[in-house]
């Protein structure tokens, strides 16, 4: 189960689009249209879709399992599939050394190490699988909040990212900066808001009395 | 989001440092309890403390076991001006609890332990039961927040607030020191 699993850690999300409702026709059609469909065999780089909440392999964007209470849960796979440049500089000094002990040369054109490497790249491509990940989303659909069950930076834009373009609307993540300012904007802080510097906190000073008699702000 | 909101937002960062070490100071000081708009609740520091300054290349203290917050590192820490950055929590709601970590680079939850079912609650749907629990400690965390902020953006913070956060500091490096001198030599 990719939802839900164990401990949570999570990032919070507020929608922020014009879009205020969804249908759950709507979403499980958005879905499969935004499914996670893989890099092609040997194909290096990064590909990102989406899979129901069971499993890596979960296509399966049924309504009766995806909806839970007045969540909609489903988990974002990014695989990603990267030859070690490392790798292929060891593969190729064999490969270079071997061409000059066969040809009796002392050295090999540019041209021709490159050629190799590319080769050794593709070969070395095809036999290495990607590394495969995915990542719970719930979002509760009364309140417009969408949780993230993760919080790297490069997972979260790839997550909003697709979020938006398949949801076609705007989600704005919760951080401190933010919120702030929401609230300040609401309570009319605003200025108080611009205003303040980070606290330089220090003991007081030997001798000073409690402020226990002061008002408690 | 325009590039000037994101900009306003990370100069405002600070604030999301300045809350944990005041819910730490609001703990220890008045037990750390907090009636918000719709629920009274219990916040505890428990373990896992990172403190830091603001300025990224500066000192950094990390203390984990043996009642952190009480050490006279801790105490060392604040007094030299660093705030807390990152904590292992409990907030109590009624008899559930969660426990969790804050990291205020992103006020994001950590390692979430949602309050445990009774074995003899009926409950119809426990994924949703478990993702509402995490849920409703957000909405926690998100209202402790907002009452920081009104504290913090209000006429009372340089008068009142600032003289009680550092008095607290002051006795908790006078504790420390007065432990240290009862260790036998």
């Amino acid at each position: 189960m990719l939802v839900g699993k164990g401990s949570l850690t999570f990032r919070q999300y507020e929608l922020s689009g014009k879009r205020k409702r969804f249908e759950p026709d709507y979403l499980c059609e958005r879905l499969s249209t935004f499914a996670f469909a893989g890099l092609a065999s040997g194909e290096e780089g990064v590909a990102q879709g989406w899979v129901a909440p069971g499993h890596l392999f979960d296509g399966d964007f049924d309504p009766h399992r995806l909806f839970h209470g007045p969540y909609v849960t489903f988990a974002l796979r990014i695989d990603t599939r990267k030859v070690p440049a490392s790798l292929i500089n060891a593969h190729a000094a064999l490969e270079i050394q071997a061409a000059l002990d066969a040809e009796g040369l002392e050295r090999l054109s540019n041209r021709r190490k490159r050629e190799i490497k590319e080769e050794i790249r593709l070969r070395l491509s095809e036999e290495t699988p990607p590394v495969q990940k995915a990542f719970g989303v719930f979002w509760n659909l009364k309140k417009g909040k969408v949780y993230l069950q993760n919080t790297s930076k490069t997972v979260n834009e790839a997550f909003r990212a697709l979020f938006e373009r398949s949801f076609e609307t705007e989600i704005k993540p919760q951080i401190p900066g933010l919120q702030a300012a929401g609230y300040a904007r609401g309570a009319g802080l605003l200025e108080n808001l611009r205003e303040a510097r980070p606290l330089e906190l220090r003991a007081a000073p030997q001798g000073s009395s409690s402020p226990s008699e002061m008002v408690q702000a | 989001m325009a590039a000037t909101d994101v900009a306003f937002a990370v100069e405002r960062s600070f604030l999301a440092q300045e809350f944990l070490t005041w819910l730490w100071f609001r703990s220890e000081v008045e037990g750390g309890e907090f009636d918000l708009d719709d629920r009274h609740v219990a916040v505890v520091i428990e373990d896992s403390l990172s403190l830091c300054g603001w300025d990224d290349e500066g000192p950094r203290t990390s203390l984990r076991g043996g009642n952190p917050t009480l050490r006279p590192e801790a105490a060392g820490a604040l007094a030299s001006g660093l705030m807390l950055n990152k904590a292992r929590l409990i907030v109590a709601e009624g008899n559930r609890e969660w426990q969790f970590s804050l990291d205020t680079e992103s006020l994001d939850l950590l390692s979430v332990k949602v309050p445990a079912l009774d074995e003899d609650d009926e409950v119809e749907d426990p994924l949703a039961e478990k993702l509402g629990a995490g849920e409703r400690l957000r909405e926690t965390i998100d209202l402790l927040f907002e009452h920081f902020l009104t504290v913090r953006l209000g006429g009372d913070w340089q008068k009142i607030e600032v003289p009680r956060l550092e008095h607290w500091v002051r006795v908790k490096v006078e504790r420390a020191h007065a432990d240290a001198d009862k260790q036998p030599n």
